[in-house]
Order: C-alpha cells, then sequence, then structure tokens
C-alpha cells in the first residue's frame, strides 16, 4: 500500500508542477482535459532535464536534491498563480461557467440519441478496458523485455544504486539520451527501493496522457463522436498498447513526437505564443529521450517553418515566433550533446553518412520493407491501409483538409528521413536490412498517432459546400 | 408524387437486392476460404477470437490462417469493401443524393477498423487473463522465474549467498553478439546487479569472476578465488576473491 502512495506521489509532483506552468503560460486558451494530459508530459520533461542539471553539476539524485526543489517550485508559483488570479478575478468571471456532468443532461441525451449512446458506451467501454489492460500489463510484469534490460531500466538501476550519474563512458550504450531512465529512477527514489514492476508506473500515465491530448485535439477538429472514434483507432495499434506496457523509450519519443505537431497545428489555429513555447519545450525533451528526437528536430523545425509561412504576420513578429520555438528546443537538445561532448563520449558509428550513389538501388527495396511492415505485420491493425484509403478525401473540398495536408507532410518528412537514413548509414540493417524486425516497427510508432489524425480529419470532416465556403 | 413514391420503393428494393448479393457473395467468399484451409471451421474461429494479439519484443506477430497471414485476409475485405462502396455510391448518386465516393468508403473503412479492433479486443481480453491467472498472487521473483531466462533462480542464490557489492569479470564462451546468449547476458547483468556488477564497472577493482557457458570452468578460477556458488550443470559459476571475502567477515 505504502508502495503505490509513493507510486502516486512520483506522478502526482511532476503533474502538479506542469499543470501549473500550464496555468501560469496558457491559462484558459486549452481545455481542462488537454492541460491536465499536457501537464503529465510537461512535468516529466522539466524533472527529467532537472536531474540532468543535478548530475551536470555534480549533486547525487535522492530526495533532498531532486524532490524539494521540485516541491519548493511548485509552492512559489502556485503562490504567484494565486496573486495573478486574484488581481485578474474580472477576466476570469466572464467565462461562461461549463458543466462537465449532469444526470439530468445525459438522461436527455440518451433519450433523444439512443443510437449515439449505444456507440458512445462501446467505444468508452473499449478505451476503458484497453486503460486498464495497459495499466495492469505494466505494473504486474516485471521488466524481461530486450532494450529494457539491455539499457533503459539497467541505466535507472545504475542511477539509482549509485545514486548519481556516473562517467557516461562506463554506461552501456553511453550517447543515449536519458530521459526515460531518469524518470524509473525518480520513481525508484521514491518508492526507496528498486522495483521492477512499479518502475514501469510511467508507461501507462504517459499512455493516458497522450490519449487525452490525442482526444481533446481531434475534439476541436472534428465532434465529439469523432474523437473517441479516433482515440480508439488509435488504440486498434497492437504495438502502440504494447509498448505503453513495457520500459522502452519509443512511446516517451512518440508521446513528445506526435504532441509537438499537436501543439504547433494549435498554435496555428489559436496563434497563442505559449502553445508555441510549449511545442518548442517538448520536442526539445523528445531529443533528450531518444537520438531519433535530435534528428526529428529539423523536421519539426521545417513544419513549424511551413506553418509560419502560411501565416500573414510582419516579418518582426515572424523571427519573434522563430526565436520561441527554436531557442528552448535546441537548448534542450544541445545541453545534452555538450555534456556528452565535455564527457569525451564519442559519437557512434550509425549516424555516419555515407552518400554512395549505388546506394540508391536499395531504395525500391526500403519502400517494400516499410510497406511490408505497414500492411502484413499485427502492429498496425488496419490503420495504415485505410490511411491511404482516405487520402481519396483530398480531392474534395473539405473542411479539415488544410490541417489534414500539413499532417501528410510530415508523415511523408518523417518517411523520408527513415528511407535517407536507412540508404545512407549503418542503420541500414535495423530499418531494412536483415534485423528490419527489431527496429522498423519501433521507428514507425514514432509517427505512427499521426496517420488516425489523418484518418480521422478526413473521415470526420464535412463537406464544403461551394456556395458556402466563404463561411469557414 | 406517385412517380416519387415508386422511386423511392425502387430504390429500397435495389438497395436490399445489393446488400443482401454482397452479403451473400461475402459469405460464401469467406467459407471458400475457410474450406481452402486445412483447418476446421471452429479452430479458424478460436484463433480469430484468442491470436490477434502476439506481442514478440519490436512486433506483433500476425496469426496466420492456414498458409494465410492475417493481414492478407483484412486487405481481402478491404477490396471488398471498396467494392461494396462503389456500388452504394452508385445507388445513391442514381437516386439524386449528393454523396462521394471517397467519404463513403473511407468511413465504411472506419467502421471496419473498429470491428477488427473489437475482436481484437476478445484477444487482448484473453491474453489479459491468460497472465492474470499465471502470476496471480506471485512476488517480483517468482514472477521472473515463470518468465525470465532458466537461470534467473540460480540469480537469486547468489543474491542470497553473496553479501556487500562486487565487480565482475564475466568468462564465457558462448558470442555475445547473437542472441540467445546475447540476451542471457544483457538479463544476467541486469539480474545481478547490484550485488555483482559485470557490464557496469565503476572503475572499482574487479574481485570476482563469472564463469557463464564456459568448458571447464573450474580451470579458470584462480587459487586466490572461492568458488560461491555453482549450477549443477556448471553453466554458471561464480567465485569471489578470498581477501574480500575475509574483509567483509571482518
Amino acid at each position: 500500500m505504502i508502495d503505490w502512495i509513493n507510486v502516486f506521489i512520483s506522478i502526482f509532483i511532476p503533474t502538479t508542477l506542469g499543470y501549473i506552468i500550464l496555468s501560469i503560460l496558457i491559462n484558459k486558451k486549452i481545455n481542462s482535459l488537454m492541460k491536465i494530459s499536457l501537464s503529465y508530459g510537461l512535468g516529466m520533461g522539466v524533472l527529467a532535464i532537472w536531474m540532468l542539471f543535478i548530475a551536470i553539476i555534480g549533486l547525487r539524485f535522492n530526495i533532498i536534491t531532486i524532490k524539494m526543489p521540485l516541491i519548493l517550485l511548485i509552492l512559489s508559483l502556485s503562490l504567484r498563480l494565486f496573486i495573478r488570479r486574484k488581481y485578474c478575478r474580472p477576466s476570469t468571471k466572464n467565462l461562461p461557467a461549463t458543466t462537465l456532468f449532469s444526470i439530468s443532461n445525459v438522461k436527455y441525451y440518451v433519450s433523444t440519441h439512443i443510437t449515439k449512446t449505444i456507440l458512445y458506451t462501446i467505444l468508452l467501454c473499449y478505451i476503458a478496458h484497453n486503460i486498464f489492460f495497459v495499466f495492469w500489463q505494466a505494473t504486474n510484469i516485471p521488466i524481461y523485455t530486450w532494450d529494457a534490460l539491455a539499457t533503459i531500466a539497467f541505466k535507472a538501476k545504475i542511477f539509482f544504486f549509485e545514486g548519481k550519474l556516473p562517467n557516461l563512458n562506463l554506461l552501456p550504450h553511453k550517447t543515449y539520451p536519458l530521459l526515460v531512465p531518469f524518470l524509473e529512477t525518480w520513481v525508484a527514489i521514491n518508492l526507496g527501493h528498486w522495483d521492477d514492476q512499479l518502475i514501469k508506473i510511467i508507461f501507462p500515465y504517459a499512455f493516458i496522457s497522450f490519449l487525452g491530448i490525442f482526444y481533446s485535439f481531434l475534439k476541436i477538429y472534428t465532434n465529439r463522436l469523432w474523437a473517441l472514434i479516433g482515440s480508439s483507432i488509435l488504440l486498434s495499434s497492437n504495438l502502440f498498447v504494447y509498448h505503453a506496457t513495457i520500459s522502452y523509450r519509443d512511446f516517451f519519443l512518440m508521446y513528445y513526437n506526435c504532441s509537438t505537431i499537436i501543439l504547433l497545428l494549435l498554435w496555428d489555429k489559436t496563434k497563442s505564443p505559449s502553445i508555441l513555447l510549449l511545442s518548442s519545450l517538448f520536442a526539445g525533451f523528445a531529443t533528450f529521450t531518444k537520438l531519433e528526437g535530435t534528428a526529428f528536430l529539423p523536421i519539426l523545425l521545417l513544419f513549424f517553418l511551413l506553418i509560419i509561412l502560411r501565416q500573414n504576420y510582419p516579418i518582426k513578429k515572424k523571427i519573434k515566433q522563430i526565436i520561441i520555438f527554436t531557442i528552448p528546443a535546441t537548448s534542450i537538445c544541445l545541453s545534452y550533446h555538450i555534456y556528452k561532448i565535455t564527457h569525451n563520449v564519442i559519437k557512434s558509428d550509425k549516424t555516419v553518412f555515407d552518400f554512395t550513389l549505388s546506394k540508391l538501388l536499395l531504395f525500391p527495396h526500403i519502400i517494400i520493407v516499410f510497406l511490408r511492415n505497414m500492411f502484413l505485420s499485427s502492429n498496425w491493425s488496419i490503420v495504415w491501409i485505410v490511411f491511404f484509403i482516405s487520402l481519396l478525401r483530398l480531392k474534395e473540398n473539405i473542411y479539415n483538409k488544410k490541417t489534414a495536408l500539413s499532417i501528410i507532410f510530415v508523415i511523408l518528412l518523417f518517411f523520408t528521413e527513415y528511407a535517407l537514413v536507412a540508404l545512407f548509414t549503418a542503420n541500414y540493417v535495423w530499418i531494412a536490412g536483415d534485423l528490419n524486425m527489431m527496429g522498423l516497427s519501433r521507428l514507425l510508432l514514432h509517427f505512427y498517432p499521426l496517420s488516425v489524425l489523418t484518418i480521422i480529419l478526413l473521415a470526420g470532416s464535412p463537406y464544403i459546400d461551394k456556395t458556402h465556403q466563404n463561411n469557414y | 408524387m406517385e412517380q416519387n413514391k415508386l422511386k423511392n420503393h425502387s430504390f429500397l428494393f435495389y438497395e436490399y437486392l445489393i446488400y443482401t448479393t454482397v452479403a451473400t457473395i461475402s459469405l460464401f467468399t469467406f467459407f471458400l476460404i475457410i474450406k481452402t484451409m486445412p483447418i476446421p471451421l471452429d479452430v479458424f474461429l478460436s484463433k480469430m477470437l484468442t491470436r490477434l494479439y502476439i506481442p514478440s519484443q519490436n512486433i506483433c506477430i500476425p496469426p496466420q490462417i492456414g498458409e494465410l497471414n492475417i493481414q492478407i485476409f483484412w486487405c481481402f475485405f478491404i477490396i471488398f469493401l471498396s467494392l461494396t462502396s462503389f456500388l452504394l455510391y452508385k445507388i445513391l448518386k442514381n437516386n439524386g443524393k449528393n454523396v462521394s465516393f471517397p467519404k463513403i468508403i473511407n468511413n465504411i473503412c472506419v467502421a471496419y477498423i473498429l470491428i477488427i479492433a473489437l475482436l481484437q479486443q476478445i484477444s487482448r481480453d484473453n491474453f489479459l487473463r491468460k497472465q492474470f491467472h499465471y502470476l496471480k498472487g506471485k512476488t517480483t521473483q517468482e514472477k521472473y522465474i515463470s518468465i525470465a531466462p532458466s537461470f534467473y533462480h540460480y540469480v537469486e542464490e547468489v543474491k542470497n549467498l553473496v553479501k556487500g557489492r562486487h565487480t565482475a569479470t564475466l568468462l564465457t564462451d558462448k558470442k555475445q553478439d547473437k542472441d540467445p546468449y546475447m540476451f542471457f547476458h544483457r538479463a544476467l547483468s541486469y539480474y545481478l546487479y547490484p550485488t555483482i556488477s559485470f557490464r557496469y564497472k565503476n572503475n572499482s577493482k574487479e574481485d570476482s569472476i563469472i564463469l557463464f557457458y564456459k568448458k571447464n570452468p573450474l580451470n579458470y578460477i584462480p587459487k586466490e578465488y572461492k568458488l560461491i556458488f555453482a549450477s549443477p550443470d556448471y553453466n554458471f559459476i561464480v567465485a569471489i576473491k578470498k581477501d574480500v571475502l575475509n574483509d567483509r567477515l571482518d
């Protein structure tokens, strides 16, 4: 029982910190579900960076160095928030009160929309069952998977028992970023002992958190039903659900990578600089999750530039937005890479590019391997097939076409990047070579939710009558 | 008015006719496919309800129905659904409805994913129930004995025998860059840490030896080392320097 209380504390502290930072940054521009969901990712990211900072200045990992400063930060930020709310009360009073749940409303809805109610119930039961599935699997099966034993959980165990970040050169896979091992260490520190099951608690929470972000985003662009359908389709991927139960870094990379894209799209809609800042932080956290995160940064930057080019802002404002997005993300990214350089952690051979033209002949094979994984593995249900079919709707004049096109553009960039990495680096063997079974599925997971977003944005989008086009 | 009624009536009739035909063809084709496979229908159905969630490290393995990957089966139905969608589109279009083929096929496919998702969920639920019954009431160590490689219970014994923390050299004849020994090597390292550390060496002196799948292992234990543990098949042996052991006793 005491262990569960400590586990709860290890989740509660970073999430609260994330929530307070979000409340200061964004206030009322996003809905509560999205705000709580984002709080988890933000809080965990801040915690991991804080642990890196502690390591850089040579302090040990313990309650005093990690927990106490976080609690103090929460208290001071809460005070600031309280004071700000106290003096800004008139503006918040004007906001309409929203009722989340009322029995009379539900009764009325059920009686008038019986078919929809049945559908809602089925979808909600499906989602709830999956949440239970992920929680049970993650917290009842000890660490047994390859990468977890070899790298992620092993590093976390070392950090916990050594009480510090040792010289990176002594660690296995010394170049790998440390967000997930740090978070597992944090849970163990809160527990006071090493638990091969409970340290995985961060994964089911990341699962729920991402589901919340995904649902809230779809609800903004479509409606509640399509958002629920989208969330259910997201969970139809076996690999997505499976990775939320094992101690791999890919789920967290997917979380930060896709959340960044979602936040950039939201920023495009709301034009709020704080959402842009948040997306930048998430892009930075992605770089501290896996090395691929650093490779994703140029893609995210390109996507951001695409959005900014479409906006009719004066050049001064555009430069300000570029600074808001690039500085936090690159700072987080560089902080760890500089730390590695200063500690003589040499880069891996896997990242060395060899631009031999004859390698281009491998391109068709790479495409076939990608398609085989997308269509014939049991990883993605039939999501990728339906994704390609849904592209037919791009011919039409539909409401979410612009957003869907933006997402398709990013998906294409991810495919291109992985294809290029396979073609011109030693990573070929993991992506399209003999060992593609080990690597490719995980690479596709990093942007898989974007395919579901596209399907739902296109399927759930109303057709625009040309005569009323100007209304949109 | 009367003409419109007739038109609507004929539309409903044709719609009904086409759906029935499509359903019959689909059922007929479905049974034809199963007939060509060397497995009975009940086995097929049980596979459909229990084998749609088979995670294995980095991939979820699709079940094979006869010689056929189940994903091919789903793809076949997508083609079939495209045909149905096109027919539906033609019927609605002919009856003056403002519809688009992409929208129909998109929505039908979305419904199709949800049906597959529900089927998969039965498999996930079965998977969960099996694991629940298998692991119910077990401690983490007992669970590991059930799911980890067979040498795990030796690791537990070593952890009980050895006091303090040690740094070891691992000697093995097996290649550490090929599975299963590559995995065994990593797993052993994880399980033994922090009692005995051989993959992470924190600049401390090596004071122990682990002999893992080594031929004539006893020949590799130097005189100043004491054998602490040996598995019955001698594939897993731990020896620690005598002076370190004496220090600990003092």
